[in-house]
Formats: structure tokens, C-alpha cells, sequence
């Protein structure tokens, strides 16, 4: 029969053990770190959005704090990076954390790295942490969509821009949900998710981002063959895709 | 100054054990823990060298594992609570790791918030009392007097649970 003191020891020792990470904590965490770096790049896009729609709609302000808020960083980090961030310094900041952390974040590719870039795909076409995306087609494509959504709104469609905003920060938040589920390693939830966004927005504005989280979600399922059928498709489809990368580096690639 | 590789190598298992004991539901760790290195990559610039590193990664885990407790509340030590300790093998030799997490975070669910930080920091993590001081933000003494407290209440909780071993 241990004494009181020995009972201490070894139950403070079991608890430590206990509640410490594994080495696939470790690896995950560390992972993760490197796709979340890409929430720092699109700083002008979201700052420029938010400057368009505060001077045209002020609802739009509402959006701009959901979609702050959906972006992982909730909206104290979203809008005070928004507003305090430059464009060189987040990339510094960027390539410095994922340099910090060791390594090309292609040699682990994150479930995060795919579903972060969700927040300029609101705004802009994504920007990948590891591979830019076209310099020509991200311009034109953003420039497209900023004027498009400036116009309406100065043709003061604003019922329509709401339903719109609203609709598009719904679909946001599913994607943050099914990004978080997967995060956890609960790709079933992710993947219910991303059939309910199915579902629910069926013509919605995230498509490749939804189509990569559902590649990745059958992956972490071990749905090789459904993995591998859906990724053929998606990069045939968007063989440029920002996503395209990761989709071959996941279960994907190797069939 | 230290890179933030360094830093995440020597301070990661700390800072999850940390984010786990303060109450942050087991689904809520990653996140919590990811939170954690963020701000210090973000803040690492600022950091003026007055308190140690130490103390300053350990200060702002401690704030995020505030952050994310508040939010999940009372979902925080579900996971943890789901299997009844009684059931289970008994305090001792056989004390498993697992049985010994539970029981231990069944104690910090029943102490205040003030004793459980001071638990977590001074006897969990074993940090030094005037480093506890510093990020919690109290007096050197009310540290010590907390852990006073709470070390008593640790202890009884052991009394009991080896009491209701020996009369099995």
C-alpha cells in the first residue's frame, strides 16, 4: 500500500503523461501552423472589400465582421489584421512562420492549408501559402469581382447584395465548420457538411474549395477509390486550381 | 532571440498540457494550441525581455485557455467525465495514466478557478512561484496561499479516494 505522498507522485506523473500530445499531435499541430499561415495573405483584398463596401453599404460592415469571424481567427484577429497588416508584411510573416516551422508545407499538406485560402475565395480568387496563383488570373479574376460587386452595389441593388452577402457568408461558415471538423480528424462530419453545402447551395460561389475538402474528407476516410475518382475529375476540371497541388499530394496522387 | 521553431519544439507539449488542464474541451485543444503559436509568432517582435520567455509563452497560453474555456463552458470536461472513476481499477501501483488524468481532472473541476490555475502552473507543471505570480497577475503570497489551499484540498481528495479503496 503506497503512502499518501507516493499516491501524489504517481497520480500527478499518470496525469501529465496523460494529458500531454502524442507525436501525432506534435505533427498535426504543426501542420496545421503552416496552413494557417496562408490566413495572413489576402490582408488588401479584405481591406480593400471592406473600404468598398463601408463607403457604398453599410451592411456590408456585418458581413465583412462575419466573414472575419468564420475565418478562424474570429473578429477581433480578422479585422484588426485586416486594417494593421500590409500586403509585405503578412508575406514576410507568412514565409517567416513557415520557414520557422521547417520546411515547404507541401511536405505535409494540411487539411487547413486547403480550406484557408476559403477566405479569399469570399473576396478574391485564393492565393495559395506555397504556390502563388496566377499573378494574371488572380488580378483579373479579383478586379472582376470587385467591380462586379461595386457596381451593384452603386446600382443600389442592396436587397440583392444582402441576400447575396448573407448567402455567401452561410456557405462560409459550413466550409469553416467542415475545415474544423476535418481538423479534428472527423472527416464523416466534414463530409456531412459538405454534402448538406451540397445540398443547400448548389450553384454556391466556393465550388473548389467544397469539391477539395470533399476529396480530402473521403481521403481521411480511407474512400481511396471515391477520393480518387472525384480528384480526377476535379483536376481536369481546374488543373490550374490553387488546390490542385494538394489534391495530388493527398491519397489522390498516388493512384 | 529564440525562432519560433525553438520555441514550438520546447514549449509545445507544455502548452497543450496546459490548455487541456485549464478546462479546453478536447475537441477545442488544436485549435486553443494553434491560437497559442499564432500570437506568439505575431507578438514575438514585442517581446521585451522583461519577463522570461518562459513566462510570457506560458502568460498568453494561459489567457487563450481563458479565452476558449469561456466559450466552451460546460461541454469542457465531457470527454474526461464520461466513464465514472469508481468503476475503474483503484488508486495505486495500478493507477493507470488514463485513471490518473480523470481523477485529476475531476479535482480542478470541483476547485475554484483561482486554485485550479495555480494547480495547473505550480504542481502540474512544476513553474516556480514567482513565475505564476507574473502570469496570473497576483501577489507572490497569494500564489503561495492558493497552493496552500489547494494542495490540502488535492490531498483529501486522495484521502478519500484511498479510504474508499481500503474499505473495498
Amino acid at each position: 500500500m503506497m503512502d499518501l505522498e507516493q499516491l501524489e507522485r504517481a497520480i500527478l506523473e499518470g496525469a501529465r503523461k496523460e494529458l500531454s500530445p502524442s507525436a501525432s499531435d506534435r505533427m498535426r499541430i504543426r501542420s496545421h501552423l503552416l496552413g494557417n499561415t496562408a490566413w495572413f495573405q489576402p490582408a488588401p483584398v479584405r481591406r480593400s472589400l471592406v473600404r468598398g463596401l463601408t463607403r457604398s453599404w453599410r451592411g456590408g460592415l456585418a458581413l465583412g465582421f462575419a466573414v472575419g469571424a468564420l475565418l478562424g481567427f474570429g473578429v477581433s484577429h480578422g479585422v484588426s489584421l485586416a486594417l494593421q497588416h500590409t500586403a509585405a508584411a503578412d508575406a514576410a510573416a507568412t514565409a517567416e512562420l513557415a520557414s520557422a516551422l521547417g520546411g515547404a508545407p507541401l511536405a505535409a499538406p494540411a487539411v487547413a492549408e486547403v480550406v484557408a485560402p476559403v477566405e479569399s475565395a469570399a473576396a478574391a480568387e485564393p492565393v495559395g501559402l506555397d504556390k502563388p496563383a496566377d499573378p494574371a488570373r488572380h488580378a483579373e479574376s479579383s478586379s472582376t469581382r470587385r467591380s462586379s460587386a461595386r457596381g451593384a452595389l452603386e446600382r443600389g441593388e442592396r436587397s440583392k447584395a444582402e441576400e447575396s452577402g448573407s448567402t455567401l457568408a452561410q456557405e462560409l461558415a459550413l466550409l469553416q465548420r467542415a475545415r474544423r471538423a476535418l481538423n479534428r480528424n472527423d472527416a464523416l462530419l466534414a463530409l456531412g457538411i459538405v454534402q448538406s453545402l451540397d445540398e443547400r447551395f448548389p450553384d454556391g460561389v466556393l465550388m473548389e474549395e467544397r469539391a477539395a475538402t470533399r476529396i480530402l474528407s473521403l481521403c481521411q476516410l480511407g474512400r481511396n477509390d471515391e477520393a480518387a475518382e472525384q480528384g480526377h475529375h476535379f483536376l481536369l476540371a481546374h488543373p490550374r486550381s490553387v488546390y490542385a497541388e494538394r489534391v495530388r499530394h493527398s491519397c489522390v496522387g498516388g493512384r | 532571440m529564440p525562432d519560433l521553431a525553438t520555441l514550438f519544439r520546447t514549449h509545445f507539449d507544455f502548452v497543450w498540457r496546459v490548455a487541456r488542464s485549464l478546462g479546453v474541451p478536447a475537441s477545442g485543444v488544436d485549435d486553443a494550441v494553434q491560437d497559442v503559436f499564432l500570437t506568439v509568432h505575431r507578438r514575438l517582435s514585442e517581446f521585451e525581455g522583461r519577463a522570461s520567455m518562459r513566462t510570457w509563452i506560458y502568460a498568453i497560453t494561459y489567457r487563450t485557455a481563458q479565452n476558449h474555456r469561456r466559450r466552451s463552458q460546460r461541454q469542457r470536461f465531457d470527454e474526461l467525465l464520461e466513464e465514472p472513476l469508481a468503476e475503474g481499477p483503484g488508486p495505486g501501483e495500478q493507477l493507470e495514466s488514463a485513471r490518473a488524468g480523470k481523477f485529476v481532472m475531476q479535482f480542478l473541476e470541483g476547485v475554484s478557478a483561482e486554485k485550479r490555475d495555480v494547480f495547473v502552473l505550480c504542481v502540474l507543471e512544476e513553474l516556480s512561484a514567482p513565475e505564476v505570480a507574473e502570469i496570473l497577475g497576483v501577489k507572490l503570497n497569494t500564489v503561495y496561499s492558493r497552493l496552500r489551499l489547494v494542495r490540502a484540498d488535492f490531498r483529501a481528495a486522495l484521502e478519500r479516494v484511498a479510504a474508499a479503496e481500503g474499505a473495498r
